[in-house]
């Protein structure tokens, strides 16, 4: 039996701190199995379904299951709660305008959301909290908000418009919001001029109520799509600025050094895009169009301890597959 | 399209004598490459060599959100995305096409072409005329032929309701619906399996075949002259040369990447290499799919502009800017006109998807190579990109300069007036 000393007894909590938080340096030694939520052609060449992929962390996967749609409606952009029991997205009835929608995967059926929808404009690009009781997503042209995209926070739990001060001020647009896990950080992209390039990341602190320009992060070229791990700390986005392998690339920025990751083997020369974080930061899922892929878009998926690409059997058809998002299933 | 070697009726060969020579139209009743090349050889062709690559950006895309943004107007005119500055002082771009702004300094854009058809159908940019049917593809392929033995004309892609019009069926492209993947296996250029390629290239045998069908058909001296043409027919159906020009197997997996592994993206490669054999006018759709049609981003489907942000102009940005570089790196520009256009633009209000609906009074066309003057402006759009401010470019205008840009004397050669009536090439192109 294992003695522990006095000397040891920091050690070890300071051992179970590090494996149960996000790890910016991703040094947790097992694989984790994961839930991969994403939207695909493969059955419907004109509106994409949202399916559901779990993968065991090393190189096997299948897909166990979809959420139900109806005829020519569009369902897409896929946001999980960190169980895995919720999954919100985006639908577009054809020739309707978009709306926001929940699916319990437990009872497979929609959960109600009074009022989220209530605008006669568009509204897109969901993203769940790890608990499942914050929503936020973007809103055109929102009644009473101006004409312009805005991020909207939606309280699940209240079945409420949430508050979000000081944000969505000015004549810009704010979209494409990505909620941390703890439901803290609310990061967007957006076209205002007190950003650093044309379109910029800034990211919301709902305690501070304030949102931060992250100037380190931000270059003069387009920088958008984030995706936050579990506290926040970490951001994955896409940029085209240049020095990266080809057209746009992913990038991870770990706010608590101001510094970027490598990310080895990620980028191509093709287009990277839609990436998503898994909440303790080892794994991004991401999409791309290469030559080697078995569609035009295609899911790749990395895992940062291994430096690499894993393989992901079944994941892609030849169809187009997007949006992906990426949990550890507890 | 009929496979070569299949059939019902076979000789003791194992050929489908018959069947052997009905590949892409091309069949021994109505010749469509001979005739083009007994046409051409009546007709003095044009000093100059000069190819081209059509664009057709299906759908209408939006000017704002590539070549004419507007950064400085209200919110539901301005759209979401920033601008970013170009190689050329003082014009900006959508920040959806950086490496296109990168490369300002080597081509055109006209942001003033204006006309009334608000539908999908192709006519008034591909023909120059709202109810035309006679491509400019087709003009061209009559009035100048092709180079060598490569078909003259190729449409990748799907139909698009153009080509031969009142020249005629035999001025249609060859049509190739799907470039991508390893090797092509080009419509009608197929051999069965029970035809072995030397037996085919065996070209005694197929003029021995000929022979023998033609006992049967009516003797004439028009039949016999036409030998020569037929014999070039046969050359070009048993050419190494045409089925290598259709296989981008043979590309680097690099190359195809940096193209993008997209239909268009492979498109361009395959128009590239098409040029490069002698062909001397490749047409590309824009494909359908998924989703809606290509660049018609009503919003309706995908809410706001996320095709236009994540597909459509990426794909664009990344196999046109591809294209010019291969062509340059292979001293091919010079020679190659690139043109780039869609039905039309796209409204400058906003709806209520977020997105833009159909827009043909003001939008944008690109064009490069073939002495183009790089980093010109040609007009300009008003403060909302709603109408021309100046010098509005019509779809003839449009037409009279890619035939003027492949050697086709607009001003003198009769021939061309009725495909352009009185309207002139623009001459900051020239």
């Amino acid at each position: 039996m294992m003695k522990t000393t006095r000397a040891g007894f920091p050690v070890l909590l300071l051992l179970i701190g590090w494996l149960v938080s996000p790890s910016a340096d991703c040094s947790s030694a097992e694989p984790t199995k994961l839930l991969i939520a994403f939207a695909s052609y493969k059955e419907r060449g004109k509106q994409p379904k949202v399916y559901f992929y779990e993968h065991d962390g090393v190189a096997s996967g299948k897909v166990v299951g979809q959420i139900d749609s109806v005829n020519q409606r569009s369902d897409h952009h896929p946001s999980l709660s960190s169980d895995g029991r919720y999954c919100a997205f985006a639908s577009e009835q054809e020739n309707q305008v978009g709306k926001i929608q929940l699916w319990d995967r437990t009872e497979k059926k929609a959960v109600d959301l009074p009022k989220i929808n209530d605008s006669p404009n568009g509204q897109l690009h969901p993203t769940l909290s790890g608990n499942g009781k914050l929503l936020a997503f973007s809103a055109w042209n929102r009644p009473m908000a101006g004409t312009r995209w805005h991020v909207v926070l939606y309280d699940v739990a209240e079945k409420k418009i949430g508050d979000l001060p000081n944000l969505n001020q000015g004549e810009y647009d704010q979209r494409m919001p990505a909620i941390s896990g703890d439901g803290r950080w609310l990061a967007f992209t957006t076209n205002s001029k007190n950003g650093v390039g044309q379109t910029d990341l800034f990211l919301y602190d709902r305690d501070a109520k304030q949102a931060l320009t992250l100037s380190e992060l931000n270059s003069k070229n387009m920088d958008a799509e984030p995706s936050l791990s579990h506290d926040g700390k970490l951001i994955a986005f896409v940029s085209d600025r240049p020095g990266g392998a080809g057209g746009r690339d992913i990038y991870l920025f770990d706010r608590a050094t101001s510094k970027f990751f490598p990310l080895p083997g990620l980028n191509s020369a093709a287009h990277e895009q839609a990436p998503s974080l898994s909440p303790d930061g080892r794994y991004l899922v991401f999409v791309s169009e290469r030559i080697s892929g078995i569609g035009e878009r295609d899911i790749y998926l990395y895992d940062r301890q291994a430096k690499k690409l894993l393989p992901t059997p079944d994941l892609n058809a030849k169809q187009e597959d997007i949006d992906p998002c990426v949990i550890a299933l507890p | 399209m009929m496979r070569v070697g299949m059939g019902r009726s076979r000789n003791c060969e194992g050929i489908n004598r018959r069947e052997i020579l009905r590949v892409g139209g091309l069949s021994l009743l109505g010749l469509s490459l001979p005739e083009i090349w007994r046409a051409q050889a009546k007709s003095p062709t044009p000093n100059r060599d000069i190819s081209c690559i059509f664009l057709w950006l299906d759908g209408g895309p939006s000017h704002f959100e590539t070549f004419d943004p507007k950064p400085n107007t209200p919110d539901n005119v301005r759209g979401p995305y920033g601008t970013i500055q170009t190689s050329v002082p003082g014009v900006h771009f959508c920040e959806l096409l950086p490496q296109l702004a990168e490369r300002m300094n080597q081509f055109a854009i006209i942001r003033s072409m204006t006309h009334s058809d608000g539908s999908h159908a192709p006519n008034s940019m591909m023909t120059g005329f709202a109810g035309g049917r006679t491509s400019h593809g087709a003009v061209v392929t009559k009035m100048m032929g092709g180079s060598g033995d490569m078909p003259p004309y190729v449409h990748l892609g799907k139909k698009l309701g153009v080509g031969g019009g009142h020249l005629g069926a035999v001025y249609n492209p060859i049509e190739v619906l799907d470039p991508t993947g390893g090797k092509l296996a080009l419509p009608g250029f197929e051999l069965g399996a029970d035809v072995p390629a030397a037996r085919f290239q065996n070209r005694s045998d197929l003029l021995n075949s000929i022979d023998q069908m033609r006992e049967g058909m009516h003797q004439s001296r028009e039949v016999e002259k036409m030998d020569v043409y037929y014999q070039r027919a046969i050359s070009m159906l048993t050419s190494p040369k045409v089925r290598e020009a259709f296989d981008l197997s043979k590309e680097k997996e690099t190359l195809r990447d940096r193209y993008g592994a997209n239909f268009f993206g492979q498109s361009c490669l395959m128009a590239r290499r098409l040029v490069e054999a002698g062909t001397r006018f490749v047409q590309i759709k824009w494909y359908d799919g998924p989703a809606w049609d290509a660049w018609d981003v009503h919003g309706a489907d995908l809410a706001g502009m996320e095709r236009m942000e994540k597909m459509l102009c990426p794909r664009f940005d990344h196999g046109l800017t591809a294209l010019l570089d291969d062509l340059k790196l292979r001293g091919l520009l010079d020679t190659t006109l690139v043109v780039a256009v869609g039905e039309f633009g796209r409204t400058p209000k906003i709806n209520q998807y977020g997105a833009r609906d159909h827009w043909p009074n003001c939008f944008s066309a690109f064009f490069a190579g073939a002495g183009i003057p790089g980093g010109t402006v040609v007009g300009a759009s008003d403060r909302e990109g709603g109408y021309p401010a100046n010098t509005p470019v019509s779809p003839l205008d449009f037409a009279a300069t890619i035939y003027r840009k492949l050697g086709i004397d607009t001003n003198t050669d009769l021939r061309i007036r009725p495909f352009i009536g009185s309207a002139a090439p623009v001459a900051a192109l020239m």
